[in-house]
């Protein structure tokens, strides 16, 4: 891990003797240095990320006549729920929510289901042509989504996807950067614990669901966390195949809430659209977020 | 396929499962029954594949060659066109417009004659939003790296931008810049953010720099973290200043990380539609080449078709450049630090 003596800290050059001298830990230049390097850039980061949500949050519970103002005008007045349920009640948000969550729920599952169960086989299992599967499984997770939108479109449209749960969801099931990631992973695990099940005669089935999966659960946190984001997330598709809305997702429905609330009165509900479609994915966030951190800067994920 | 000749000798280096050998049974039955699994674990997923990705990336090359007329949009119908031969491709690359290939140069204003310009904005999005997450992120990751208070807490709070969707982000920097939003409220100006070029482009950088940086970042800080302490220690022993060894030995040794981060960034980037597309609706010249390919969509099929191509096409040149020259390999990198976690 790394520690304090990063980089940029404590210039060490300079001075005379066989051994540089640290510098003393209280030393002015060390403290300035600190808050030049460390925490002032820090709190800048920190400003820079969390300002403009909190905006959002702030504008959400402002009526139209406090949002548009000579005057700037940081706080609302109140707490003012209107916008909230303007928002609700102009488009079907709370439909627009549900489907975002059917969507979210099966695909993320059968995406994280499919990648486990292929990177087992491409790493514990012996069978013929498994490295060009791999390489076939990289290409894939190359291939720009955008470049099979359209053959996409006209194959799930002739089969009646438009409108459907199954029309959102299927094109985003191709999973190559979840089998990516475990593939590395379950390369690290030792395979002494996997030989000792074989001798006492566990199948590949109860060695992967019983022995490989609960042992690399943080890997399969940031596969999970990876997916439903961009499941969650998800707007070019969902806006090509669907356009009754009634079936549209949370990212979707958002837009439709501007087109039809346009101007300056729009904005305090666009905003409490908005906070009601980021909390959600917020919350998982929270729950998943110290496995993804402790995933990524593992450096298991390169992408 | 360049991804390929790189892949195999990382793949050479993984390590293999030794440990299935037979243990009592015959090494007949073994392979027979872990042939078996093997098929059943992955046959699931590679039928995926080749349905989401591989027939649409074939489909898509055969309809690129095929001419629109007889399309109905309604139906999804849109063979009857015959063979198109390369109207589809010279109608883009050459702007020529005209039923059935012809070569009346397009007219100002229509799809056809966007395209040289959305290539352009696409390039143009793309170096600038990469070049600044990478400086910004590289930054972040060198801050980050360090022991303080409440570090995870900030690993983990930087990555909210990254969370939150496209659609919401394009909305609320919509909502930041628009005339009498905060942006110009701050800083006194009356620009009209979304409503000329330069504004407008700016605006879409802006939001795309806050929303992908902080991931830039982690990825960074990842590689950072594999950088072994002993060598700093001893570079600090023999003299070497911050400078140097920021040159000489992060540098070099976030290298293989960075590239690759820079290489995923880039294909993400060259792809950019949400932002675009919500904040200013392709308007302004803000117009990149998915925008184009789905407006193009709803007016015919083959010519979309065609442009996706070639879309794809020059994400691939793209990526080529990027494992061959610059030496991003997604595979040995993840090889070499899983290695290196494990020996950790």
């Amino acid at each position: 891990m790394s520690t304090a003596t990063r980089p940029q800290t404590q210039p060490s050059s300079g001075s005379t003797g066989e051994f540089v001298p640290r510098d003393r830990p209280l030393s002015w230049a060390n403290i300035a240095k600190t808050i030049a390097g460390g925490y002032v850039p820090l709190i800048i980061a920190t400003l820079v990320v969390f300002l403009p949500l909190l905006w959002m949050v702030l504008s959400s519970f402002k009526a139209p006549g406090e949002i548009i103002t000579t005057d700037l005008k940081v706080l609302p007045q109140g707490l003012n729920f209107g916008n909230y349920a303007e928002a609700m009640t102009t488009v079907p948000f709370a439909k627009f929510f549900l489907n975002s969550v059917i969507v979210t729920t099966i695909g993320s599952v059968v995406k994280v289901t499919l990648a486990i169960a292929t990177a087992y086989a491409l790493v514990f299992v012996r069978f013929p042509f498994k490295r060009v599967i791999f390489v076939l499984i990289l290409v894939a997770l190359m291939v720009p989504p955008q470049v099979s939108i359209l053959p996409n479109y006209i194959l799930v449209a002739g089969l009646g996807g438009q409108n459907t749960y199954w029309g959102i969801i299927l094109p985003g099931l191709g999973t190559a950067f979840g089998t990516f990631l475990l593939r590395q992973h379950f390369m690290t695990l030792p395979a002494s614990i996997l030989e000792a099940a074989e001798i006492d005669g566990a199948g590949h089935w109860r060695r992967l669901w019983r022995i490989v999966v609960p042992i690399s659960m943080p890997s399969i946190a940031t596969v999970a966390l990876v997916t439903i984001v961009s499941e969650w997330n998800d707007y070019i598709w969902p806006l090509i195949i669907v356009d009754k809305p009634d079936m549209m997702t949370l990212p979707v429905g958002l837009t439709l809430l501007q087109n039809s609330e346009s101007g300056s009165s729009g904005w305090g509900i666009m905003m409490a659209g908005a906070v009601l479609v980021v909390v959600p994915v917020l919350i998982i966030f929270a729950a998943l977020q110290r496995y993804i951190v402790a995933g990524l800067t593992q450096g298991s994920v390169t992408g | 396929m360049s991804t390929e000749a790189k892949a195999l000798p990382g793949q050479t280096t993984s390590p293999k499962p030794e440990h299935h050998l037979p243990k009592g049974e015959s090494a007949d039955r073994k392979a027979v029954t872990q042939g078996r699994w093997g098929a059943t674990l992955i046959a699931p997923s590679l039928i995926m594949l080749a349905i989401v990705i591989g027939y649409p990336i074939v489909r898509g090359v055969i309809m690129s060659f095929q001419k629109d007329s007889g399309l109905d949009p309604a139906s999804g119908l849109f063979v009857e066109g015959g063979p198109a031969g390369l109207a589809n491709y010279t109608h883009w690359l050459l702007q020529q417009c005209g039923a059935g290939g012809g070569t009346v140069a397009c007219a100002p204003g229509t799809l056809g004659a966007q395209f040289w310009n959305a290539m352009g904005t696409t390039f143009f999005f793309t170096a600038v939003t990469v070049l600044l997450e990478t400086l910004i992120g590289f930054w972040m990751a060198l801050i980050m790296a360090r022991t303080f208070r409440g570090r995870g807490l900030l690993r983990a709070a930087v990555l909210v931008p990254w969370a939150i969707p496209t659609a919401v982000t394009a909305k609320l920097w919509f909502f930041i810049f628009a005339f009498d939003g905060i942006a110009n409220k701050l800083f006194g100006t009356q620009i009209l953010w979304t409503g000329s070029e330069w504004p407008a482009k700016w605006a879409v950088i802006i939001s795309d720099v806050w929303k992908t940086t902080p991931f830039m970042a982690l990825l960074i800080l990842a590689g950072l973290q594999l950088i072994p302490e002993e060598v700093y220690e001893a570079a600090k022993v023999d003299g070497a200043s911050t400078w140097q060894r920021f040159t000489q030995i992060t540098l070099p040794l976030v290298k293989p990380a960075l590239m690759v981060a820079v290489l995923f960034r880039v294909l993400d980037a060259l792809r950019m539609f949400d932002l675009p597309y919500i904040l200013t609706g392709g308007a302004n010249n803000t117009t990149t080449l998915s925008i184009l390919v789905v407006d193009q969509v709803r007016q015919g099929f083959n010519s979309a078709a065609a442009l996706s191509t070639i879309t794809f096409l020059v994400i691939f040149i793209v990526a080529f450049i990027f494992v061959r020259f610059l030496g991003a390999n997604a595979v040995q990198t993840s090889s070499g630090t899983s290695g290196k976690a494990k020996a950790k």
